[in-house]
């Protein structure tokens, strides 16, 4: 339903702030866009206003150009992807028309084969793309392409790991994917269960961690935006990467 | 024109394509993404919701009549979508109202303290449709006509819970939980 007049503001006399977006919009016509636009040329705080939504509109258009947005529209809803979950490098389903031109990631790897508290933790990256897997080793991850963990503990040890994102200031659980779950036992050498998918989105930086005693996602992802915020380490970290798709 | 009808039917819209999807957004993509913003206070997470909304309306849309997506429907399908994402933040973590508070939006200059207040840290307290009510009214600056229009509400109805409402932003800026 359009009311095709303009309520101005009895008591302010500027349009309702939902008309300027509707003009905005190009939804207004007639008499009401010449009302509108008789009213901005002679209202600065509207005008101001139209001009920042313009901005932000250019903004985003630079960001994510239209034909990308489209694109990875059509893509997501044929791939019947649910919602993507709030961190947008993690994915089940990747879906690739979404991803293609999100800039290669960037990354900056721990060591490989970093060590643990003293204890000799081996961390292995595994990049697989294509049914391939490979040791990430110098291979820049992609969009689409899946991380997985390997770990190996000296004979005879017990740990637990989990693997958490940080980006900007807010941890995410990956593996596990809920905060509910517990982390997972580790003995010998296994691979962490479960891959990360990566997608193209905001920088942000993927932890493993390994401890020796049990503990709790929930708890982990708290100490981790703590760590952040104080600038402090994360215990139990034993690998890190870097992902930063806007890097050039 | 039907014979017998006043108004003229109009057809369902055409199924979206990439064109039509790339159009709407370069019209409506950086208003509907500000509501997002506004309401996740997570700009990721918003950009997310934004592409859902367009998902939604490949999903929904060519019920819809006339050839052009109204803006109002974008925005009560970026609020339902936000909605059910907050639902889900809720069950996973404690509304830190202060922070809420705090978090910056991009339409904050532009609105009053109450607004701030209802739209920002006490809005999760609100049941959706009062969610609704409080968007039309402090974001969108609607009047109370148009208000009863969108809602499905009479306008007497509107008058009442807009004070109900102002009345609540008081007694929870003194510290009343309820
Ligand atoms: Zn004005």
């Amino acid at each position: 339903m359009h009311v095709l007049l303009s309520d101005f503001d009895g008591r302010t006399g500027h349009p309702p702030r939902r008309d300027l977006e509707r003009w905005l919009a190009q939804e207004a016509s007639g008499e009401e866009w010449k009302r509108i636009a008789d009213h901005l040329a002679s209202c600065r705080a509207c005008e101001e206003y139209v001009e920042a939504c313009r901005g932000e509109q250019e903004a985003l258009e630079a960001r994510s150009p239209p034909a990308t947005f489209a694109a990875s529209v059509l893509a997501r809803a044929a791939s019947g992807a649910a919602p993507r979950p709030r961190w947008p490098f993690l994915l089940a389903a990747s879906a690739t028309a979404a991803l293609l031109l999100i800039a290669v990631l960037l990354w900056r790897p721990a060591a490989e084969g970093e060590r643990w508290r003293g204890a000799a933790a081996v961390v292995r990256v595994y990049l697989e793309r294509e049914g391939q897997r490979a040791l990430l080793g110098d291979h820049r991850p992609r969009p689409g392409d899946r991380l997985r963990y390997e770990i190996a503990l000296p004979p005879g040890q017990r740990a637990y790991a989990a693997l958490v994102a940080l980006e900007s200031a807010r941890a995410l659980p990956v593996l596990p994917a809920s905060r509910a779950a517990p982390p997972f036992e580790i003995a010998g050498t296994s691979f962490l269960p479960g891959s990360a998918a990566l997608e193209g989105g905001a920088p942000a930086r993927l932890l493993l961690v390994i401890r020796p005693a049990p503990f709790a996602i929930d708890s982990l992802l708290v100490e981790a935006e703590f760590a952040v915020r104080q600038g402090r380490t994360l215990e139990g970290v034993a690998h890190q990467l870097l992902l930063d798709p806007e890097a050039p | 024109m039907v014979p017998g009808l006043a108004f003229p039917i109009k057809p369902p819209r055409p199924p979206l394509d990439e064109a039509a999807i790339a159009e709407l957004y370069r019209r409506c993509g950086a208003l509907v993404l500000r509501r997002c913003r506004l309401l996740l206070r997570d700009p990721a997470e918003a950009e997310d919701a934004l592409q859902e909304v367009f998902m939604r309306l490949l999903r929904y849309g060519a019920s819809l009549e006339g050839e052009r997506v109204p803006l109002s429907w974008l925005y009560r399908t970026a609020e339902r979508c936000c909605f059910d994402r907050l639902r889900r933040r809720r069950r996973e973590e404690p509304v830190d109202e202060a922070a809420l508070a705090r978090e910056p939006t991009p339409i904050d200059e532009a609105l009053g303290s109450e607004a701030r207040e209802v739209l920002g840290r006490f809005f999760h307290r609100l049941p959706d449709k009062l969610k609704r009510l409080a968007l039309l009214h402090y974001l969108d600056g609607l009047p109370q006509e148009r208000i009863a229009v969108e809602l499905g509400w009479s306008r007497r109805t509107v008058g009442k819970k807009l004070r109900a409402l102002a009345e609540r932003a008081v007694r929870w800026k003194s510290g009343a939980r309820t």
